[in-house]
C-alpha cells in the first residue's frame, strides 16, 4: 500500500471513530469527545517522543477511571459492555491519531534527509552552474594533496559583493557569478557562491596569476555594469590547507 | 467461590502489573543505555562457537557475517559440525580454506545429541579468556563482539554478557512478524527491565558472552538440558555472578516460517524449562538470593500465566456470549478488558522503542491476545504431556533441531 493510500485510509477511519464517538450515545460520550479533542490539539503540540506516552496514558486513565466507577456504583450488576465498547472508540481515536501523526512526522524525516543526500551529491548549484559549496571542498581537498605533491601553489579567492541597494542585489550577484564563469579557466579552477561571496582556488599559479585573473574580471564585468566603482571587495591569499578554505565556506574540513 | 475469583483477579493483576513494571524499567533502560566505553588496555582472546547439524540452507550467510566480525583483539571462530549429512561441511571447509580465523571442527558422534554436548566439545578444542555461542542461523552485526566484551569487561562480577536478538526473516508472514513482536517485547524488552530493577540478566542461547573460567567452575554445559541458556543462567546466578544486558550488541536470527516448526520448536523450549523446574523443586539453593527471582520468573510464566490465560479466556467469553460471570461485588469484564489493554500497550511500546511502528504492525499487536497468545495453551498441554509420558517411560527428550528456511536480512 503506498503512503498516500495508507495516510488516506488512517484519515478515514480517525473521522468514522470521531464520528463515532459524538453520535453513538455511550456512557460518558461527551466527557470522551472533549479529551479526543483535546489530545488532537496536544499530541500535535508536544514532542514527538511524548506522543506515544500521552497516548498510553490516557487510554490507561480512562480505562482505570471507568473500572473504579463501574466498581463504585455496582455497575457488575449489569452489563458492563457499554463501558468497554466506550474506551474501545477513545482507543481506536488515540491510537489511529497516534499512527497518522507518526506516519507525517516519518514522511517529513523522510523528506529531510532526501534533501540531505541531494545536498551532497549535488555539484553544482540551481541555474548558475557553479559547484556546490560541499563539492567545492571536496574537489579541493584533491587539487591541495597534488599541489602538495608537485610542489604547485594554489590560490583562494574571495569577492564579497558590497552593494547597497536591496533592489538590485540578487540580480547584481547573478551578473557577477555568469561573469566569473567565464573569467577563470574552464574545468581547472574551483568557483563555488555562499551568501553574497564567490570564492575561486585557481589552481597552478602564483600571486601575480591571481592578480591576473582579478583584474579580466573587472575588465569583463564592465561591458555587463554601468557602476564606476566595482560593486565588492576581492582578497587573495595563498591557499595554505584545507581547514583555511572550509572554515571561509562555514564547512568542516 | 467468590473468595476464589477474588485471588484470581488480585493474582492476575499484579502478575500484570509486574510485568507493566518490567516494560517499564526496560523501556527506560533502552532509552537511558548508552555504547559502552572502548577498553583501555588490550581486548582479550575469544573464541565464537557456532553449533551446526543440517545448516547449508543457512550458513553460507552465517559465515559472511562471521568473517565481517570486526574485533581489536584475537578472535576464532569454530564451526561444530554435529554429524551434518548435507553440505554444511562443505561450505564451511570453504570458509575455513579462505580465512585464517574460522576453523571447521567435526564433533565426533556422542550421547545425549543436542547443542549443549556440542558447546562442550566446542569448550574443549578452544582456549581463549571468553567464548560467544551464535546459533547456526545467526548474523551478528560487525561490533556485536566487541561491544559485548567491553560491556563484561567493565561490569564488575559479571560471567560475561547478554546481546539483542532481531528477527531477520519478520516479514516472511504473519507468523514470523507476530514472534518477531513477542521477541521484542516478552524477552527484549523485559530483559532489558529485568536487569535494570534486579540486575538479572538471562542467557539467551545466541549472541551471548561467557567467560570460560565460570563455565568450568560450573563444569560446563549439562548435556540433559534442552533449555540449556535457561540452566546455565539459574547455574550462575546461583554463585552470585551477573548478566549485563547489551542492547546495542545485535545479531539477526531466524524464526520458525511455519507453525509446524513453531510448534515443535517453542515444545522443545518448553520441555527444557518444565525440567528446569524439575531441577528448581528438587534444589533448595534455587530459592535463595537473586536465583529466586529466576526461579520464580519460570513458575509465573510456565505455569501460573497459562494458567490465568485459561481464566481470562472463560471471562472474555461469558462476556460476549451474554452468560453472564458470577456477582462477585467487582467489574469482572471490565478488569478483564483493562487486562487485555495492558497487554496491549507494552506490546505497542515495543514498536515505539524499536522504531517499526506501522499500521500492520499496530493491526497485528491488537489481535495478537486472541491469536498468537492462545498458541501456548495447546503448547504447554503438548509439552507437558510429553514431558510426563518421556519421565514415566524413564526416557530422554532428544534434541529436536530447528528447521531452517532461506531468508534475508531486513
Amino acid at each position: 500500500m503506498g503512503d498516500n493510500l495508507k495516510l488516506g485510509v488512517l484519515l478515514l477511519l480517525l473521522l468514522a471513530a470521531g464520528w463515532a464517538i459524538l453520535v453513538i450515545p455511550l456512557p460518558f460520550a461527551r466527557e470522551v469527545a472533549f479529551v479526543a479533542g483535546l489530545s488532537v490539539l496536544v499530541m500535535a503540540a508536544v514532542h514527538e517522543r511524548y506522543v506515544f506516552l500521552y497516548a498510553m496514558s490516557a487510554i490507561l486513565s480512562y480505562g482505570a477511571f471507568l473500572t473504579f466507577y463501574a466498581f463504585l456504583t455496582g455497575r457488575q450488576s449489569v452489563s458492563e459492555l457499554p463501558y468497554i465498547y466506550s474506551h474501545l472508540l477513545l482507543t481506536a481515536f488515540l491510537l489511529l491519531y497516534w499512527v497518522l501523526l507518526n506516519k507525517i512526522k516519518h514522511i517529513g524525516y523522510e523528506k529531510d534527509e532526501l534533501k540531505r543526500q541531494i545536498g551532497l551529491l549535488q555539484k553544482y548549484t540551481g541555474h548558475s552552474e557553479l559547484l556546490t559549496a560541499n563539492e567545492f571542498i571536496e574537489q579541493a581537498a584533491w587539487i591541495m594533496k597534488a599541489g602538495e605533491r608537485k610542489k604547485e601553489q594554489a590560490w583562494f579567492v574571495e569577492i564579497s559583493l558590497e552593494h547597497e541597494s536591496r533592489r538590485t542585489r540578487d540580480s547584481l550577484m547573478a551578473s557577477l557569478e555568469r561573469t566569473i564563469k567565464n573569467t577563470i579557466r574552464q574545468k581547472y579552477d574551483l568557483v563555488t557562491s555562499v551568501n553574497d561571496t564567490i570564492y575561486l582556488l585557481l589552481k597552478d599559479t602564483d600571486e601575480a596569476g591571481a592578480a591576473r585573473v582579478v583584474e579580466r574580471y573587472h575588465e569583463n564585468l564592465r561591458t555587463e555594469l554601468n557602476l564606476l566603482e566595482p560593486p565588492f571587495r576581492v582578497a587573495a591569499v595563498q591557499a595554505m590547507d584545507l581547514g583555511q578554505l572550509a572554515a571561509a565556506l562555514g564547512r568542516s574540513s | 467461590m467468590t473468595l476464589l475469583l477474588y485471588a484470581i483477579l488480585v493474582f492476575f493483576w499484579l502478575l500484570l502489573l509486574f510485568y507493566s513494571a518490567l516494560t517499564v524499567a526496560g523501556l527506560w533502560q533502552r532509552i537511558s543505555s548508552q555504547a559502552p566505553e572502548k577498553l583501555k588496555g588490550d581486548y582479550p582472546n575469544v573464541a565464537v562457537l557456532i553449533p551446526a547439524h543440517n545448516e547449508g540452507v543457512v550458513i553460507e550467510d552465517t559465515l559472511n557475517a562471521m568473517a565481517k566480525l570486526r574485533y581489536p583483539g584475537e578472535l576464532n571462530i569454530y564451526l561444530l559440525d554435529d554429524n551434518s549429512k548435507d553440505n554444511t561441511a562443505e561450505i564451511a571447509k570453504e570458509f575455513a580454506e579462505t580465512f585464517s580465523r574460522i576453523h571447521y571442527i567435526p564433533v565426533p558422534p556422542g550421547y545425549p545429541s543436542g547443542k549443549s554436548r556440542v558447546l562442550n566439545y566446542g569448550l574443549s578444542i578452544s582456549s581463549s579468556k571468553y567464548f560467544v555461542v551464535y546459533d547456526a542461523d545467526n548474523e551478528p552485526e560487525a561490533d556485536a563482539v566487541e561491544k559485548l566484551i567491553e560491556t563484561a569487561e567493565q561490569t564488575p562480577k559479571a560471567a560475561g554478557a547478554v546481546g539483542y536478538v532481531k528477527t531477520k526473516n519478520a516479514s516472511a508472514n504473519l507468523l514470523t512478524r507476530m514472534i518477531g513482536l513477542e521477541f521484542q517485547v516478552f524477552q527484549l524488552l523485559m530483559q532489558c527491565g529485568r536487569w535494570a530493577l534486579f540486575k538479572i540478566g538471562s542467557l539467551a542461547g545466541t549472541n551471548m558472552l561467557l567467560r570460560r573460567s565460570v563455565i568450568e567452575e560450573l563444569g560446563g554445559y549439562d548435556p540433559l538440558a534442552l533449555a540449556e541458556d535457561a540452566e546455565l543462567t539459574v547455574r550462575l546466578t546461583a554463585l552470585g555472578y551477573v548478566l549485563p544486558v547489551v542492547p546495542l550488541s545485535r545479531t539477526w536470527e531466524q524464526e520458525p516460517e511455519t507453525m509446524k516448526t513453531f510448534i515443535k520448536q517453542r515444545t522443545r523450549w518448553l520441555n527444557g524449562n518444565l525440567y528446569l523446574l524439575e531441577k528448581s523443586f528438587q534444589d533448595r539453593s534455587a530459592w535463595f538470593g537473586r536465583t529466586f527471582m529466576l526461579s520464580l520468573q519460570h513458575v509465573v510464566t510456565y505455569l501460573f500465566f497459562v494458567l490465568l490465560l485459561v481464566v481470562s479466556d472463560i471471562f472474555f467469553i461469558a462476556g460476549i456470549t451474554g452468560i453472564g460471570l458470577p456477582l462477585v461485588g467487582a467489574p469482572l469484564e471490565m478488569l478483564w478488558f483493562m487486562t487485555y489493554i495492558v497487554y496491549v500497550c507494552q506490546l505497542l511500546s515495543s514498536l515505539v522503542i524499536d522504531r517499526n511502528l506501522t499500521v500492520k504492525n499496530v493491526l497485528l499487536v491488537l489481535v495478537m491476545y486472541f491469536t498468537y497468545a492462545q498458541i501456548f495453551l495447546f503448547l504447554l498441554f503438548r509439552s507437558v504431556t510429553m514431558y510426563t509420558i518421556s519421565r514415566a517411560r524413564k526416557k530422554t527428550i532428544v534434541w529436536d533441531k530447528t528447521q531452517r528456511f532461506k531468508g534475508n536480512v531486513e
